[in-house]
């Protein structure tokens, strides 16, 4: 194995494509106004333009270094550059207030390649072995498989599993538009020549990401005017006894964010705060965090990167996608001609060696080019939103039309944006429409092909106990919620109590940093100024009664 | 009347209307011959059509008993007009880059490869850019032309795509 990953990772293709990759994350990661799906949709063309081990080196480098990128703004400026950074902030802010910028990023890059390497090794262990038992299932139970992320997608993340299960109905009915696979018979294509092959992908997915981005961003002018930098940067580099004294957080918060990561439907943000949390809670003198303790920085970055190899366990083994990042990762590797899946692991391990290399490039040289670059790189956070959202609606159409070289996949883009911009302005979560999009396909197919097997019995699903059983896992990840609320107020029983909530999150990661102006985050915290809200299940109707532009920059005390 | 309703419950109602009109196509559709025992190219999305119109009913019925504003209180017109100039700009820009090849070759030209997207882009991003606030002349005109270059650049000679 150890050569197949050096062979397939160490060509100049690939090496180039990750370090590209590595740049690109670390600057859309650290711009707060830009995330790391929306960037990743805005590359799919340009990946797929590549041959397959420098397009997918490419995407995976942006997600490593766009979870890296997002401490930056936190640490700087007080402001998450993707919501996987809002915990970092808690301290890292007020680090830099204290002069200790250069210290406290330092410390966030560095335990955020050890919670990347870790979860790396996970990813080793555990796919090959969840892979294989994958392999007996039969088509009955890769249906109930398949419905359980799609419902995990749905039910996980957003304030209403019906909003969410809306937006995963709209994504699949957009799937089943064009000729049906099995009958040839034309669905939805109202005698549309071009609708007859489907909705292209491409330009669905930059228009779910990156048009209702643009528009939220003008909506409510975020990161309007630029930003001054709270410090100047002194000395970058954390001393050993730096680097011992938050080791054991490291460690425990990979392990943490890598566990997290392999559960489908969680994100950065959720795997960060609870890093951080069981930090704090872990630690003899709590009385320095949030005020800058170097433990919560080290934990909340180990944690959120501990999520990039454990959300790739069941990308690849299973083919479900664990957050709307490797979402927009599975729709390229289709794109790509690869299918992850159980079977990927034996008829493609070049690929499987492939991932893990870049993985293992992606976070080395994350790390080298922060601790070299770290200083140009801040440098980009004054960059006005003004000035990048008129560059990303350009990058938006030639990246759709580029695709076939049509016009209609630029409408369809434009399309899905406003689609994707009304939902998200009235609380529903976008990225379960493209599961929808990205898992239809399957989840019909396996549906059908049961259905063949068992001459058209439904009971096919009950009567095998793995397929029965995933359907109850679904059904609960979507009902148990509201029983589980129903039943407190039966019984009476208050809120949990927890001074550090991760946020609901809508979609998640990249869509919508989490509010830390939430009560329930911990009161001796700095708190996000309003422009941390972006598109995702957050509401930013909420946000968008401010008739003047929001200051970008808040200075809390 | 439709103004007197929330957002949610305005959501239900379109979604209803969409799962309806949905359906009727379906019910209007060939099934197509599939295998025995196999269901049709009706079968899925009709299963989805059904599911979407329970869910905008319960969405409906949750704005309707809901306590959220109504659908024009607190509209904040400013920011819907950012929206719709951007929008429309946007539009306007497709529209030229697509027609604006058969324009020339009606005018008697011969549009070489990237004529569209070089004539338009520019433009493009300095209305963008006023529009959305920039007043310093010099800077739009130099992110303007400066970014038309290095997309033309990465796309049309690193990437081989075809260009407008």
């Amino acid at each position: 194995m150890f050569e197949l990953v050096v062979s397939q990772t160490l060509t100049p293709g690939v090496v180039g494509a990750t370090l590209a990759g590595v740049l690109l994350g670390l600057a859309i990661g650290s711009m707060p106004g830009l995330n790391v799906t929306m960037a990743m949709a805005l590359l799919i063309p340009v990946s797929v333009g590549l041959p397959t081990g420098p397009g997918v080196a490419l995407l995976v480098a942006v997600f490593v270094a766009g979870l890296t990128g997002g401490a930056y703004s936190a640490i700087l400026l007080n402001i998450p550059g993707t919501p996987s950074a809002a915990a970092t902030l808690v301290d890292g802010h007020p680090m830099a207030k204290q002069g200790d910028g250069g210290r406290a990023l330092g410390l966030a890059v560095i335990s955020s390649a050890i919670g990347g390497l870790l979860s790396l090794v996970v990813l080793i262990l555990v796919a090959p072995q969840l892979a294989r038992v994958a392999r007996q299932f039969g088509s009955p139970e890769l249906f109930a498989l398949v419905l359980l992320g799609v419902m995990i997608i749905a039910g996980f993340g957003t304030k209403s599993v019906i909003k969410g299960l809306i937006a995963t109905i709209i994504g699949l009915l957009v799937m089943t538009v064009g000729l049906d696979p099995l009958t040839s018979e034309p669905r939805f294509t109202f005698g549309v020549v071009e609708l007859q092959r489907g909705v292209s992908l491409i330009p669905a997915m930059i228009g779910l990401f990156a048009i209702p981005q643009v528009l939220t961003t003008v909506s409510l002018q975020i990161g309007w005017g630029g930003s001054g930098i709270a410090t100047k940067l002194t000395r970058i580099f954390p001393s050993l006894a730096d680097i011992r004294h938050v080791l054991p957080a490291v460690v425990r918060s990979g392990g943490i964010g890598t566990a997290l990561g392999i559960i489908p439907g969680t994100n950065g943000a959720v795997a960060a705060f609870m890093s951080y949390e069981a930090t704090r809670r872990l630690a003899k003198d709590k009385s320095r965090f949030g005020h800058g303790d170097p433990r919560g920085i080290a934990s909340a970055e180990a944690g959120n990167n501990g999520l990039t190899g454990g959300a790739m366990v069941p990308l690849l083994t299973l083919g479900i996608p664990g957050d709307n990042i490797t979402a927009v990762l599975l729709g390229a590797l289709l794109l790509h001609g690869l299918a992850p899946g159980p079977l990927l692991f034996t008829e493609n391990p070049e690929f499987v060696a492939l991932i893990f290399g870049v993985l293992l490039l992606a976070n080395l040289l994350t790390l080298a080019v922060s601790l070299v670059g770290i200083r140009g790189f801040v440098q980009i956070l004054r960059v006005p939103a003004h000035v990048l959202m008129p560059i990303i609606l350009v990058l938006s159409v030639i990246g759709a039309f580029a695709v076939q070289g049509s016009f209609f996949d630029v409408w369809v883009m434009i399309g899905f944006g406003v689609l994707g911009y009304l939902l998200v302005r009235h609380g529903f979560p976008v990225v379960p429409v493209l599961i929808g999009i990205v898992l239809g396909p399957a989840l019909e197919g396996h549906l059908r092909r049961s259905l063949v097997i068992a001459d058209g019995d439904v009971s096919v699903f009950v009567a095998r106990p793995i397929a029965l059983t995933l359907l109850i896992v679904a059904a609960a990840v979507v009902f148990g919620p509201g029983l589980w609320r129903l039943a407190r107020q039966i019984f009476g029983l208050g809120p949990p109590s927890s001074p550090l909530t991760p946020p609901v999150s809508g979609d998640d990661d990249s869509d919508s940093p989490p509010d830390t102006t939430d009560p329930a985050t911990p009161p001796s915290g700095p708190s996000t100024p309003r422009d941390g809200h972006l598109p995702g299940g957050t509401d930013p109707e909420d946000s968008a009664h401010h008739s003047e532009p929001i200051p970008r920059r808040k200075d809390t005390p | 009347m439709l103004a007197r309703l929330n957002r949610d419950a305005l959501w239900g109602l379109v979604l209803l209307l969409l799962a309806a009109w949905a359906g009727w196509m379906i019910s209007n559709q060939s099934a197509g011959h599939a295998l025995r025992g196999a269901p049709g190219a009706t079968f899925f999305p009709g299963i989805l059509a059904g599911a979407l119109a329970v869910l905008a009913v319960i969405l409906l019925i949750q704005g309707l008993v809901s306590q959220q504003p109504r659908v024009l209180q607190d509209v904040n017109w400013r920011s819907i007009a950012r929206v719709v100039a951007v929008m429309a700009l946007t539009i306007a820009y497709v529209q030229a880059m697509d027609r604006l090849p058969g324009l020339l070759r009606a005018l008697g030209g011969f549009p070489v490869r990237g004529t569209a997207f070089s004539l338009t882009t520019p433009p493009f991003l300095a209305g963008l850019l006023v529009l959305l606030g920039e007043r310093r002349w010099w800077l739009v005109g130099l992110l303007a032309l400066v970014t038309t270059g290095a997309l033309y650049v990465a796309f049309v000679e690193l990437l081989n795509v075809r260009f407008p």
